[in-house]
């Protein structure tokens, strides 16, 4: 069981609008050799929680483990996703990671207005080396999440 | 005088003389006795000399009257004049204060307009460097993925356009964050509060090349600051600018020197940052605050954003920046900023020594 629970994928829900980002998301993913994931993207604010309310009423076991959030989306803004899931009580203990092109100063005051926290913010980096570096970091952050 | 006022005198006069007339005509002798204190006097008048005297002193009375009458009336009319030449001097003073106020008025909805016009166009510039950073990030990195790709490839052209999209891409996000640093200057001496101690700022900005000083062996004297009516943000960014390149731009072979000093005059607290460094030509002197100005090639790697952010933080804070220099002969950069209770954020003077 233990051993099955560790060969399982991490399932990553990206909602992201570029599918620029999305790919370069996936190719440095892929270069990661301790973290095996798979992805499904959201092109949307709308349909990223049309998908996560479906999933939410399937069952616990269909959620993706870990959501990674932009910020400017078409159709809800990132903050007003994650006030969804927050305020959702089969998605409230959703690992949420902000990843956006604005400071973070400034994520964190757009998240916060909307009275919600997600689990960490990152932002995009300006390189492919960095977006490797980056991948670790989120990485870092769902493990700190799920022993918690 | 008025014209009925004469006509009544005249007509009084005359009839005092027709009356005085008929009295003398009637003759009739009558004694008078005016005793005073003692003394008598014995006056022995006829009816009509007496008739007459009345008269002569009532005429004369009533001119007198006339006159003093014509006199207060030719004052009244002065007085009127008078008034009126100050009641129209007020209404002139009046309109003219009235002009005034509708100009303050009209030039103070100008200069609110043009403040408004200016931020937005620093937001403009923010948030244009802010999203054309976004498409330029994926330039760079989907370029550095095709090099990668590339790595194994024998092909060296391909090898070597990959290698030049990055460059461009690479120098293009420099020009944005050049950009963005410029617009940002700015936004944070205008938000920064008003007051903050140099001598700490100073070794602030000192600690923040502790390795290139370690590195290059340079000496670093600072002498006693004052503080100044400027924030710590806007502040630490002239210091680091100026003693970053007094670092940069320094002699081949030999140690950089760098002397912050102060001179304080006139409400102002004026800044040298002295270096032994290559110095400037002066005819460049005016060029190197300009915007993605540089006077060198690659071998001073640098995006021309320091001075210009320098200049621009310096005016916004009501002060100036310029410099003294020759080549070979190092540099002293002078910032005069206004000193603490002086005068608040003055328009910058201009730049000059």
């Amino acid at each position: 069981m233990t051993l099955l629970a560790e060969a399982r994928r991490t399932r990553v829900l990206i909602v992201e609008d570029n599918p620029a980002d999305v790919l370069l998301l996936r190719c440095a993913i892929s270069e990661i050799d301790n973290w095996p994931v798979e992805t499904t993207v959201a092109a949307d604010g709308e349909q990223a929680i049309a998908l996560l309310r479906k999933q939410g009423l399937d069952g616990q076991s269909s959620l993706p483990d870990l959501v990674i959030l932009d910020l400017n989306l078409p159709r809800y803004h990132g903050a007003e996703v994650l006030k969804m899931i927050r305020t959702s009580d089969t998605l409230v203990k959703l690992p949420v990671v902000i990843l956006s092109s604005y400071p973070r100063d400034v994520m964190l005051e757009k998240v916060r207005t909307h009275g919600v926290e997600a689990d960490c913010y990152y932002t995009k980096p300006d390189d492919f080396d960095k977006f490797l570096v980056l991948i670790g970091q989120i990485h870092e952050c769902y493990e700190s999440v799920r022993t918690r | 005088m008025n014209r009925p006022r004469l006509t009544t005198l005249v007509t009084a006069l005359a009839a005092l003389l027709c009356t005085a007339t008929t009295g003398y005509a009637q003759q009739r002798t009558k004694e008078l006795t005016i005793s005073l204190f003692g003394w008598t006097m014995h006056l022995n008048l006829s009816v009509g000399t007496l008739g007459l005297m009345i008269i002569l002193i009532l005429a004369v009375l009533v001119t007198v009257v006339a006159i003093l009458a014509a006199l207060a009336h030719h004052r009244a009319t002065q007085a009127e004049v008078a008034n009126r030449k100050l009641e129209r001097e007020i209404g002139e003073r009046k309109q003219a204060q009235e002009e005034v106020a509708a100009l303050n008025a009209e030039l103070r909805v100008k200069v609110e307009l043009l403040g408004r016009a200016n931020a937005d166009l620093e937001q403009f510039a923010f948030a244009a460097s802010h999203d054309m950073r976004e498409p330029l990030r994926l330039m760079v990195s989907y370029s550095q993925l095709l090099l990668r790709r590339r790595e194994g490839s024998s092909d060296p052209v391909e090898r070597e356009y990959a290698e030049h999209l990055r460059a461009s891409a690479d120098r293009m996000r420099g020009l944005i964050d050049g950009l963005l640093i410029y617009s940002r200057a700015a936004h944070d001496s205008a938000d920064a509060p008003t007051r903050s101690d140099a001598a700490a700022v100073a070794q602030e900005a000192v600690r923040l090349f502790a390795d290139v000083i370690q590195e290059s062996g340079a000496t670093v004297v600072i002498d006693r600051l004052p503080a100044v009516a400027v924030g710590a943000t806007p502040l630490l960014q002239l210091f680091q600018n100026l003693i970053g390149n007094a670092l940069k731009y320094r002699r081949a072979g030999e140690q950089p020197k760098i002397h912050i000093s102060v001179v304080e005059a006139g409400g102002e607290v004026c800044f040298a940052v002295r270096d032994n460094g290559i110095g400037i030509e002066p005819e460049y002197h005016d060029q190197i605050f300009g915007l993605f100005r540089r006077l060198h090639g690659s071998e001073y790697p640098g995006l021309g954003v320091g001075l210009a952010s320098c200049k621009r933080v310096a005016e916004h804070c009501g002060g100036r920046i310029w410099l003294e220099s020759k080549p070979g002969a190092g540099s002293t950069f002078y910032v005069a900023l206004p000193a603490v209770g002086a005068a608040s954020h003055s328009a910058a003077r201009g730049s000059g020594a």
